[in-house]
């Protein structure tokens, strides 16, 4: 049950219909029935993979609270975190390191004979996993405090907007909602959700949907037949469609909880207009950020023991970041691109990067450097492999000939990216998230307007699924 | 209850909501009235009830030509009607369609109507198109050939999910969404240089990657057994009010193959099925692509299929 469905949709009436004539506790229940349908929806036996790992950590939960003895605490806290990243590492993991086991016994003259499973990855696992141990580990440190039942819980962990793709919701923000018993939509609440789900269904839709092809097709051609130009335009239609695929979904999983009178955080803050890496971080998928830098960044010691283990740590954070998407070379590859970016901009002076620059045109070329390096770690998580992704930028030395296919796919990228990059430039010139909100009724009108228009008329020709269901 | 009400009339958002639904209606009216006009497909769409009122008067020989644009492009009337003198044909070929678009189609068009009478309807398919795995459009069949009583069956009219009622209720209310692939291809023809060049390149290069034109979508690993029940139920419906049923199977670049079971319903269920994929005098100059003759190619397989019509109709009376 995808969110640009008719399916969802039908289900989301239904659910909406009977949640705001139920109390409180009833609507917990709704939304934890609702949780598992939608998530049963994609593959039901995995259902019972999202209820043993609500149990151990609700029962973790539950224990820390109530144990004083050191040991035990920690023997609780590791029960939790290795519950979930074996999930993890057997389900998305396990046939990457057989593979590459395999090879490397191989190139040492054995013939190796390992077990080899065809398992489907259960959609959304990175996301709930890291939503459950980020419960325990917040209660073992005393951050949070536990559920006061089993049911609100399995709630907090099935809450189906963001089950499968996100936002990652930390339980100091989400659970206390599902407690509140004063749960209410107002006008302004309403008003927002709309926006939220218009904009999140625009940007998948009509953007991440219609780029897709276009992408595809320049990233399924051999790197020596492409020109510089149609490179670059296939490396910017993936910049966008992974944008309006991956924002759009968290757009939408905002608006439709607001409208259950939820707030989810913000997944996405413009963040290809940002001027440095660290920048990128603080706009880009950025409950996964947060996740990594305070369950992995800080205890490794953040930048607290000097440059060089500043480094190390930011280099294994950003390289398990780009393992947390995929068991691949090339998002491994992706996460070190960025963590090498993250320490040359250090090293660099990061800090004078990040306050206004002095003249406007500066902060301009900075955003375009920003976005380009972006573009070079979308190469590496885009392609197959790594020597395709470093013959995609070798093709940038074929010559910036304007082929007719580039004047094809350049024209369509324009109509499809441009207006988005416009809105959210005044959005992030006024650093208003919700810019439509402050406008006149009519230029909201026509903001909506367009949006539906793009929708109705222009969705691709092939219905995609949501990229990041796969990580 | 009524100051409830008044407060949420006045909300800002409730007139922004109001705002976008009249506007949404506005564009859809403007829509039905200049339709016909945005291309020439929609036109032959507008024109199928006069034109099946026309040609199947109870009173004289009638037959009608169905089939999408390998028929529109392969057969024509007037050839045909010059070799059967006395027999009004009418010739309907809408663009991209198939079982489930002909079966609305012959259902509320040619069965239902009680001033409407055809003699025989001509088939013109190709692959699978007749069976039960034919590819299905819901927004085509809720928007031009289908009517929401339909909807009492769903899977009548090839319906399988709630997506797929759901698309089709939506391109039955709102004329934007069911003309929406015109609307993006008329829009992307003026402004996207190379448009339909390369679209039709990405159309090929599917189809050359195991998709065959007309077949649902399915796991490419498993095998896809064809099956004509909905087809034999329809051309139950047609016998039933006097109409004999010829299916054509039309010829393409490359060779398919007719489905056993489609020949087995020709002995069950009267059913005549005339093989023209392969007619003499037809080469590959006569293709303006993989699969649509020229006109001189239509001209070679109008005269093919009029002698064997007019020897099967000879045969019947």
């Amino acid at each position: 049950m995808i969110f640009n469905s008719f399916t969802f949709w039908a289900f989301f009436a239904g659910v909406l219909a009977l949640y705001w004539r139920l109390p409180h506790r009833g609507q917990n229940y709704l939304l934890l029935i609702a949780g598992y349908i939608f998530y049963g929806f994609w593959d039901w036996r995995y259902l019972g993979l999202l209820a043993f790992s609500t149990v151990v950590d609700y029962y973790v939960g539950y224990l820390l609270v109530r144990v004083d003895d050191a040991r035990r605490r920690k023997l609780l806290i590791t029960t939790s975190v290795a519950v979930n990243l074996t999930f993890l590492g057997f389900f998305k993991y396990f046939g990457f390191f057989v593979h590459e086991m395999a090879a490397l016994l191989t190139s040492l003259g054995f013939e190796p004979h390992l077990p080899v499973l065809h398992i489907v990855l259960p959609v959304g696992i990175s996301f709930y996993t890291f939503q459950s141990m980020a419960y325990t580990l917040d209660i073992y440190r005393g951050k949070a405090q536990p559920a006061r039942n089993l049911p609100e819980f399995a709630t907090y962990v099935a809450y189906f907007p963001p089950l499968v793709a996100g936002p990652i919701e930390r339980a100091t923000h989400l659970l206390p909602q599902i407690q509140n018993p004063r749960r209410r939509l107002s006008q302004g609440d309403f008003a927002e959700g709309l926006y939220h789900i218009l904009i999140g269904l625009a940007k998948k839709v009509f953007i991440a949907d219609n780029l897709a092809p276009i992408a595809n097709r320049i990233f399924d051609m051999p790197a020596a037949d492409l020109t510089a130009t149609e490179m670059l335009i296939g490396v910017y239609a993936f910049a966008f469609q992974i944008y309006g695929d991956f924002s759009g979904y968290s757009s939408i999983a905002q608006g439709v909880s607001k409208w259950l009178g939820i707030d989810l955080s913000y997944n996405f803050r413009m963040p290809y207009f940002s001027r440095s890496p660290s920048e990128f971080w603080q706009r880009w998928h950025i409950s996964l950020s947060q996740w990594l830098r305070d369950y992995l960044y800080i205890p490794l010691g953040g930048n607290r023991r000097g440059p060089t283990r500043t480094h190390i740590n930011l280099l294994l954070t950003m390289l398990l970041g780009g393992l947390w998407h995929g068991a691949n070379w090339t998002f491994i590859a992706w996460g070190a691109w960025h963590g090498l970016l993250l320490i040359a901009y250090r090293m660099a002076g990061a800090e004078s990067v990040e306050k206004p620059a002095r003249h406007p045109a500066m902060s301009v070329l900075q955003a375009v450097a920003m976005f380009h390096f972006v573009c070079v770690g979308w190469i590496f998580f885009r392609a197959e492999t790594l020597s395709q992704a470093f013959g995609l930028i070798g093709a940038l030395g074929h010559g910036f000939a304007l082929t007719d296919f580039a004047s094809y796919a350049g024209s369509l990228l324009l109509f499809f990216a441009a207006p988005l990059l416009v809105y959210e430039w005044f959005a992030y010139r006024r650093n208003e998230m919700l810019l439509a909100l402050s406008r006149p009724v009519w230029q909201r009108v026509a903001l909506y307007g367009y949006f539906i228009a793009m929708v109705v008329v222009f969705p691709p020709l092939t219905q995609q699924v949501f990229i990041y269901f796969q990580f | 209850m009524i100051s409830r009400l008044g407060a949420l009339l006045r909300a800002t958002e409730t007139r922004v909501v109001f705002a976008l639904l009249a506007a949404i209606a506005l564009v859809d009216i403007g829509l039905r009235l200049v339709e016909s006009r945005l291309s020439g497909n929609l036109a032959h769409i507008a024109e199928i009830p006069g034109l099946i009122e026309a040609a199947g008067r109870p009173e004289s020989h009638s037959l009608l030509l169905l089939g999408n644009s390998l028929t529109h492009n392969g057969v024509s009337a007037s050839v045909i009607g010059g070799v059967l003198p006395g027999v009004s044909v009418a010739k309907v070929t809408p663009d991209g369609t198939g079982l489930w678009d002909w079966q609305c189609l012959l259902d509320h068009q040619v069965i239902e109507r009680r001033e409407v009478q055809f003699d025989t309807v001509v088939i013109g398919f190709a692959w699978h198109l007749l069976s039960d795995q034919a590819r299905n459009d819901p927004s085509r069949l809720g928007g031009l050939y289908c009517r929401m009583s339909d909807l009492a069956n769903p899977r009548t009219i090839g319906l399988e999910t709630g997506g797929d009622i759901g698309e089709f209720v939506t391109a039955a209310v709102l004329r934007t969404y069911a003309l929406r692939d015109t609307l993006r291809n008329r829009f992307f023809q003026r402004l996207v240089p190379g448009y339909e060049t390369f679209t039709q390149a990405g159309n090929s290069a599917r189809a050359g990657a195991g998709e065959q034109p007309g077949d649902a979508a399915h796991d490419p690993g498993e095998p896809v057994v064809h099956s004509y029940r909905t087809f034999a139920g329809l051309v139950d419906r047609l016998r039933s009010k006097g109409t004999q049923v010829i299916v054509v199977a039309m010829p393409v670049q490359a060779a398919y193959e007719i489905d056993p079971e489609l020949r087995e319903l020709a002995t069950t269920h009267s059913l005549t099925v005339i093989d023209l994929r392969k007619v003499e005098g037809l080469n590959g100059s006569h293709y303006v692509d993989e699969m649509h003759l020229n006109r001189a190619g239509q001209q070679i397989l109008s005269k093919a299929l009029a002698a064997d019509l007019r020897a099967e109709l000879a045969s019947a009376t």
